[in-house]
């Protein structure tokens, strides 16, 4: 077991805080893709939480790790935890979406500290850790690059171009983690332009797969040190999940890829998580 | 070259292409700073990037025929601390990858050099798959780019060098590189958004970039013997941040412009100083001469530069017809008494 | 029958000298002030079998105004038996016209005066005052470019021919340190004078004095124009070859009004 049980105790209540953070957020911004970031929670938590090795106080720490949320619209569900984490104050959350706010629905890098790259449009993730694996190899830097796609973003062309090239230049310092939620806007994934089989895509491209389940810490943390040990092929993570977990008008349902809140539902839903959380 | 400083002249590059400067000034830049990397798309060869991927072979990275993915790996290289050229055909870089140079490039405001070749119609035999007559107007519109045009090998030499001192993303857009020379040396003060008159002249201005620059310089000696003419030529290189002054000047001093470029009308050079002109409120004779907002015909290049206007016979051409025309609006020709 | 010459001649004196009078009140106030609310039309007419050929000045409450032509009902009528003697009146040559409306002797001793002023241009040597000097240079500075429009206007061969083959191009004379300023813009065939900069372009040739000594010691020809040159007197801007075909024109001016 990789991790331990106090660390597994206190991944779950952060779970459970960071979902009802991204509720209310979708509140104050009057809408986000909740969907799509609650099924990441835990994913992110390791990140943020475990491995990477960053310092909230020094967000341009030159040595840090690197975390790109390529699926950049997951804002709603990004922000809180950086917010949690200490790289801004808690308080922004509340005018996110707003005019003049430096949150907004795809969060900016030039204005976020703690956001490594500016995402949004889909795609663009993987290059780019490509190329910040190939520019800390070539510096002889040690630091890793996490990158987190979305499934339905692995339709773009640009995905397997980097995967492709991550292959061929064996570039093994980025840890690749898919949340496959298998949902996208207009429908399932497999309804709206079938993914599988996926892994064997990934194989074919000349990764090393991991498949687990999204939402179990233990299998997640079990992949993550084995991608950041290995080093004959770069890995990538498919990370079986639920798109709204938690939240059971929402759980498994392409409809909340984006949706907006009222006070009642957001009661609604805190109350879902909440027992959710208990019957643990 | 000169021993230490970076100086090209005539001699040294008497037998490279434009392209072949290209890469050779990327060698000598590399040499000396250790964070640039070279990129390109399956294209080394011919952009002339293989010469830089032959010396440095650690700092060179091929992406295959995958544009997008290599100008965001560009991106990510350029946040690891590196710099970054990346070169491959104008079309593939300005139109292929045009989401990854704006989104990962331009919105971040990362330092990538973009050399984009085979720009305009240069690839004239290889049709309008391969030309490439929007590049200007895309780049444009790019916010924090800058955008150069280099008339010749020697202009490149510098276009390269002012790219690496320049904090954030260059396009630079240079042809299949068999240019004829414009200049001698390259210390003849190029900056990055100040053009350069390479003529003066009270009758008209010439403003040109790239081909059209060189072609508009001998056309001006020309209409200077001939038709006593004084015609005065700007190369304007770099077309973002456009050199507003040149312009303003050659309007209250000339009060006719012709402008030229191996470019669409639409978007281009052309636009850019029109943007200029209209912008002061004074009148002035104007015309904008380039590809007609068509895909442009199969052809060499020196006969596609004659075959939409702007060769240095069709520029001759140009100038005599738009001196006949009245820059003033009123045909008032009493006198003051 | 007046000579082609003569009639060039009269077209400097009519449409390009006599309308400096209007300039000479501009720039000399306590002059102008005595024609305050002076009225009336005094006429100067040349008789030529070929036709009548005059100007007039007309005064309107004390506003000068000059036109070419003969007006209907003159104040003062200056007749001259040919173009030749009007041309040689104006050049201060002897030569008497007859004169009707002797009874409006205000208006007649006041338009004497004035060409009495107008005089300045024809002066050999430069005048003592230098308010007088400055004015000398003025009017001949409008008088030049204004003299070579009118003879293009009016067909004289080689500026005809010079300005029919010209692009849109202008040319131009200056003091500087002065606002005196003047330029000739041609097109075509076309000729527009006027005073002041021209704003609109650089000027294709701009002959540019250094001051109004200067510009005196040139007009007058009495300092060399290359030793001019070399000290700087007089500075011609632009095409050299031009320059002097201009400056050709301006002597075919100052030819024909002497």
């Amino acid at each position: 077991m990789p991790l331990t049980q106090q660390e597994i105790q206190q991944f779950t209540a952060k779970a459970c805080q960071l979902r009802k953070d991204a509720i209310d957020t979708v509140y104050w911004a009057g809408g986000g893709h909740i969907g799509g970031s609650l099924s990441f929670t835990e994913i992110m938590i390791l990140l943020y939480y475990k491995y990477a090795r960053i310092d909230p106080k020094n967000p341009g720490w030159d040595d840090r790790d690197r975390i790109v949320v390529s699926k950049g619209h997951a804002g709603v569900g990004y922000a809180p935890i950086l917010a949690d984490k200490g790289y801004f104050p808690r308080e922004l959350l509340k005018e996110f979406n707003h005019t003049g706010s430096i949150l907004g629905m795809h969060l900016d890098g030039n204005k976020v500290p703690g956001v490594d790259v500016s995402t949004g449009s889909l795609g663009h993730g993987l290059p780019i850790t490509v190329g910040l694996g190939i520019g800390a190899r070539l510096q002889g830097k040690s630091w890793l690059t996490y990158c987190v796609l979305g499934d339905g973003e692995c339709d773009e062309g640009s995905v397997w171009e980097a995967a492709m090239a991550a292959a061929h230049y064996k570039v093994t310092n980025i840890i690749t983690i898919v949340d496959r939620n298998r949902m996208m806007i207009d429908g399932p994934t497999e309804e709206v332009m079938r993914l599988e089989p996926f892994a064997d895509k990934w194989k074919a491209f000349g990764w090393i797969v991991k498949e687990v389940d999204g939402h179990d810490f233990n299998q997640l943390a079990d992949a993550i040190e084995y991608a950041q040990k290995e080093d004959k092929a770069p890995v990538v993570i498919i990370a079986h999940t639920i798109k709204g977990k938690c939240v059971d008008f929402m759980e498994d349902k392409y409809e909340w890829h984006y949706g907006g809140l009222d006070s009642e539902k957001v009661e609604l839903a805190k109350a879902c998580i909440d027992k959710h959380y208990c019957e643990l | 070259m000169a021993a230490d400083g970076l100086t090209y002249t005539i001699v040294d590059t008497a037998n490279m292409s434009t392209a072949e400067i290209y890469g050779k000034v990327l060698c000598d830049l590399a040499e000396k700073h250790k964070e640039i990397v070279g990129l390109s798309a399956d294209l080394a060869k011919s952009t002339k990037m293989g010469q830089f991927a032959a010396t440095f072979p650690d700092r060179f990275f091929n992406a295959g025929i995958a544009e997008q993915n290599m100008f965001g790996m560009a991106a990510g290289l350029a946040k690891a601390g590196l710099t970054p050229f990346v070169s491959t055909f104008a079309v593939f870089a300005s139109l292929r990858a045009a989401e990854q140079v704006r989104t990962d490039i331009c919105y971040q405001k990362l330092n990538v050099k973009i050399i984009a070749t085979h720009a305009g119609t240069s690839f004239g035999q290889a049709g309008t798959t391969h030309h490439c007559t929007e590049d200007l107007a895309v780049m444009r519109s790019f916010a924090n780019m800058v955008v150069i045009a280099p008339a010749d090998g020697i202009e490149t030499a510098n276009a390269v060098m002012a790219a690496y001192e320049h904090k954030g993303p260059v396009y630079i857009r240079i042809n299949r590189g068999f240019d004829p020379f414009l200049y001698e040396k390259t210390d003849y003060g190029f900056q990055i958004g100040k053009a350069v008159q390479l003529k003066d002249g009270t009758d008209i201005t010439i403003i040109a970039c790239g081909a059209a620059a060189y072609n508009a310089y001998h056309a001006a000696n020309i209409l200077e013997k001939e038709d006593k003419l004084s015609v005065r030529v700007i190369n304007m290189h770099t077309i973002k941040p456009i050199d507003e002054e040149a312009i303003l000047k050659a309007v209250m001093e000339t009060r006719r412009i012709v402008t030229f470029e191996d470019h669409n009308i639409i978007g281009g050079l052309g636009s850019a100083v029109a943007e200029v002109i209209v912008k002061s409120g004074k009148g002035c004779a104007f015309e904008t001469v380039g590809i007609p907002d068509q895909y442009a015909i199969i052809g060499l290049p020196e006969d596609l530069q004659n075959y939409y206007g702007f060769d240095q016979n069709k520029i001759i051409e140009k100038v005599r017809q738009i001196m006949g025309k009245d820059f003033e609006q009123t045909e008032d020709w009493e006198d003051e008494v | 029958m007046a000579t082609q010459n003569e009639l060039f001649a009269s077209t400097i004196f009519l449409k390009a000298a006599l309308p400096l009078t209007k300039v000479i009140l501009e720039y000399r106030p306590k002059m102008a002030a005595k024609y305050k609310g002076l009225n009336g039309v005094v006429q100067f007419i040349a008789k030529d079998e070929a036709g009548n050929i005059g100007a007039f000045l007309q005064f309107s409450d004390g506003v000068l105004d000059v036109k070419y032509g003969i007006h209907e009902h003159p104040d003062i009528v200056f007749t001259f038996k040919s173009v030749k003697a009007m041309n040689d009146f104006f050049a201060g040559k002897p030569a008497v016209p007859s004169i009707k409306g002797l009874t409006k002797l205000k208006l007649l001793i006041k338009s004497v005066n004035l060409l009495l002023a107008l005089k300045i241009i024809g002066r050999k040597t430069p005048p003592k005052k230098p308010e007088d000097r400055e004015l000398m240079v003025r009017l001949l500075l409008y008088l030049l470019p204004l003299g070579i429009s009118q003879l293009n206007k009016a067909g004289y061969p080689d500026i005809a021919k010079f300005c029919q083959k010209s692009p849109d191009r202008t040319f131009a004379w200056s003091v500087t340190g002065t606002d005196i300023a003047s330029y000739l813009r041609m097109k075509a065939g076309n000729s527009k004078s006027g005073r002041g900069r021209y704003t609109r372009s650089k000027p294709f040739v701009e002959f540019k004095f250094d001051s109004i000594d200067g510009a005196l010691g040139i007009l007058l020809q009495t300092t060399d124009m290359m030793e001019a040159s070399l000290n700087r007197v007089l500075v011609i801007e632009g095409s050299p070859e031009y320059g002097k075909e201009i400056g050709s024109f301006m002597n075919i001016v100052g030819q024909l009004a002497s």
